[in-house]
């Protein structure tokens, strides 16, 4: 059996899909397994055959056809026939299966010249279309989707080397990635010095290597030049090539950085982290895949303070704890399901509250995007149900999952009242309107609010969509009718979750009484035994 | 050794060496790559090239036989290096070696001074290569047998606001249906997948 894996993005994310070539590998260990990558990763492919050994890796020759449009010298024709004669010749390869890690359209379309055999998981695969492309968090690590929509089961995530067992020596080295290729995610080089200077005076036996790539050298050692003379060989800076930069890396016990690349290369050497987050959403979909990473997520680069940073290094540096204001501390954990889960640091009740909704969001979405469902029915109630028994749920999280269904029981009763009152409208609509067909746009939007109603979770009022429907829609008779029909749909929808939503309010107060009763029982119990009373 | 054709030189009389290395740095960017050089002239230029490019392939084409004769006499190519001598354009493009050439995603280098007195062909024979106007890009269509007709090429070429004719991003929009023959949406993905490459 031949199997192609396809990933056409760049270094960090082609580190990160070996985790997914290793599935493939692990679910058909007889099979010959062969990577398509970009070619300007060529350079790395030492390094993933390191990593990851295939049986063979190709190289999709995007530089070249971009190189041909791009330049003068080039010719649309030319890269045309070029494209045409590469996907023939990995058609010709005869693959039995095929997995595109890439989810973008250019590796969508070529698949499709490729003709191999996929294995995809549509809801899946809608989920990232729709979920990543709009600004609202996504709630999955990017791998874990991508797995999920290829069917393959969700990537491990690396359990940390203990601090100190890096290497022999006593000391902590700390590297510190500074730059990104993307303006917006970076933190500024006055922000890294600053921290580079107090930590090295506050901690005698810290030593910090400073990264950047070939590019950055000038401007970097411009920065830092001073510091790398004060402090000499605890404060030195590095510019390896990407080929290199994890032979280097080695060297750290602890990693911080705003590149996301450079993070799943630390993380796949179990190098713990402390990564920032400045762009919404982000930190969901591209968090370090190491258990107990630490990540700051804020709105810019002017949220983080140095002082935050100083704070959260404390605990593997040793350093004096201030508490964060402007940013937010979250930290990589593994949840029951195998999938990614960050989850925000600090015991404040406001910081469990948005735990549970995250770990119930997950698990909804879960639920939803594995159709382990019956058909029809919304998931809400389910999945709390079944994060009730999965998760190690305590009596708080009792008590405000509780408070949770209660609110979408709410909201539930609501929506039943507006269903009413859009059906009498629509009745007495339709014995106004009598046009032959709906218009397509009405047609068309009808079909994609039909489609969000099919995948409603929460928080989405469904009917306000529907009316702010008929009042931009030229309606007709069918219209009204199609109308009429999805309000049932809502209704019957609405009764099948409340009924389970009663049952699981029910359970939960059931568990609380239970554990009321032992806890009574138990002090009850002592008070009266032979021996105590002696 | 300088060249000429009908009493106009087709280097720098002064320093070609010089004039050489500075056409070899326009093209810095496409370092080591198959390239096709159109116009041999003195040759200069090609020699800079593959001293420069070690590893490029290279084709040369000129117009001249005794260019290249001269030219040969005098240098001791490399394997990579191949100079190609014709008469005319037309029979050059659609045949095998233009196809190959093509296919092969050559860039196509042009030395201007190797030009001098017969512009006309040296320009037709860079435009057959590159298809940066309307017309030598509906040739190479039909030359290929690609499915679009050259009305939708027009099409295209309305809506193209480039300097040179830059088909891509238009091409990727044309609706399938809209192609001559169904059994060529495969042209349009290939298309697609492009114009994903310039955006």
């Amino acid at each position: 059996m031949k199997i192609l894996c396809v990933s056409l993005l760049r270094f960090g994310d082609l580190i990160q899909h070996l985790d997914l070539v290793r599935l493939v590998k692990q679910k058909y260990a007889e099979a010959e397994i062969h990577l398509l990558m970009n070619d300007s990763c060529q350079s790395i492919a030492p390094l993933v055959q390191e990593m990851q050994p295939v049986e063979k890796i190709l190289f999709f020759p995007r530089e070249h056809l971009q190189s041909l449009l791009a330049a003068a010298s080039g010719s649309p024709v030319a890269a045309h026939l070029y494209l045409k004669k590469f996907s023939e010749d990995l058609r010709k390869a005869n693959y039995d299966l095929s997995y595109n890690f890439t989810h973008n359209l250019l590796s969508t379309h070529f698949m499709q010249l490729t003709r191999t055999p996929t294995s995809p998981n549509a809801r899946w695969s809608n989920y990232i279309d729709t979920g990543w492309a709009s600004s609202e968090s996504p709630k999955f690590q990017l791998l874990d989707a991508i797995a999920r929509s290829q069917n393959l089961p969700f990537p491990s995530i690396t359990a940390p080397c203990i601090s100190g067992s890096v290497h022999d020596e006593p000391s902590v080295t700390l590297g510190i990635q500074f730059l990104t290729s993307d303006e917006r995610k970076n933190w500024g080089l006055e922000n890294f010095l600053r921290l580079a200077r107090l930590l090295l005076e506050q901690h005698s036996d810290l030593r910090i290597r400073g990264y950047g790539s070939p590019q950055e050298q000038e401007e970097i050692t411009s920065a830092f030049g001073a510091l790398v003379e004060q402090y000499g060989n605890r404060f030195q800076l590095s510019f390896p090539k990407w080929a290199k930069l994890g032979a280097d890396l080695a060297q750290c016990d602890f990693l911080l950085s705003g590149d996301t690349s450079v993070l799943h290369l630390a993380a796949q050497m179990q190098i713990p982290s402390l990564s920032f987050y400045f762009i919404p959403g982000h930190a969901q979909k591209f968090s370090p895949r190491i258990v107990g990473a630490r990540v700051f997520c804020a709105n810019s680069a002017h949220d983080l303070s140095v002082e935050s940073v100083m704070s959260a290094l404390g605990e593997t540096l040793q350093i004096e704890k201030r508490n964060s204001k402007e940013a937010s501390l979250y930290q990589v954990q593994s949840s029951p399901q195998g999938y990614l889960r960050l989850v925000r640091s600090g015991d404040e009740i406001e910081h469990e509250t948005e735990n549970l909704i995250t770990a119930l969001e997950q698990e909804v979405w879960q639920f939803w995007l594995d159709d382990r469902l019956a058909e029809n029915v919304p998931p809400f109630a389910t999945a709390a149900k079944t994060f009730l028994q999965m998760s190690k749920c305590g009596p708080s999280d009792r008590i405000r999952l509780q408070e949770a269904l209660n609110t979408r029981q709410i909201q539930n009763e609501k929506l039943q009242i507006l269903i009413e009152e859009l059906k009498s409208s629509v009745a007495k609509a339709s014995r106004i309107f009598a046009s032959p067909a709906p218009s397509e746009s009405f047609a068309s939007e009808f079909q994609r609010w039909r489609v969000a109603l099919m995948n409603a979770t929460a928080h989405v009022d469904y009917l306000a969509q529907l009316r702010h429907l008929m009042q931009n829609s030229q309606l007709d008779f069918r219209s009204v009718k199609q109308i009429f029909e999805a309000a049932n749909e809502v209704e019957q929808l609405l009764k099948i979750e409340s009924k389970m939503i009663r049952t699981a309010i029910n359970e939960i107060t059931e568990m609380s009484e239970r554990s009321r009763v032992y806890v009574a029982g138990t002090r009850k119990l002592s008070a009266t035994r032979p021996e105590a009373s002696r | 050794m300088m060249q000429q054709r009908e009493g106009r030189l087709l280097c720098s009389p002064r320093d070609p060496r010089r004039e050489a290395q500075k056409w070899c740095e326009r093209y810095s960017q496409i370092r080591n790559k198959s390239v096709v050089i159109i116009g041999l002239g003195a040759g200069h230029h090609v020699l800079e090239w593959i001293r420069q490019n070690p590893q490029s392939q290279v084709v040369v084409l000129e117009k001249d036989q005794g260019l290249l004769d001269a030219f040969e006499c005098e240098s001791a190519l490399p394997q990579n290096v191949k100079i190609i001598a014709m008469r005319t354009v037309e029979a050059f493009i659609g045949s095998e070696m233009w196809m190959n050439l093509l296919e092969g995603g050559y860039h196509v280098l042009a030395f201007k001074p190797a030009w001098q007195g017969a512009e006309k062909f040296f320009l037709d024979l860079y435009l057959g290569l590159t298809q940066s106007t309307v017309t030598s890009f509906t040739q190479a269509c039909e030359h290929l047998g690609l499915s679009l007709s050259k009305r939708e090429i027009l099409l295209v070429a309305a809506q193209d606001t480039g300097k040179s004719f830059s088909p891509v991003h238009h091409l990727a929009e044309l609706p399938a249906d809209q192609l001559q023959k169904a059994s060529e949406a495969e042209e349009l993905i290939l298309w697609k997948c492009l114009r994903e490459m310039v955006k």
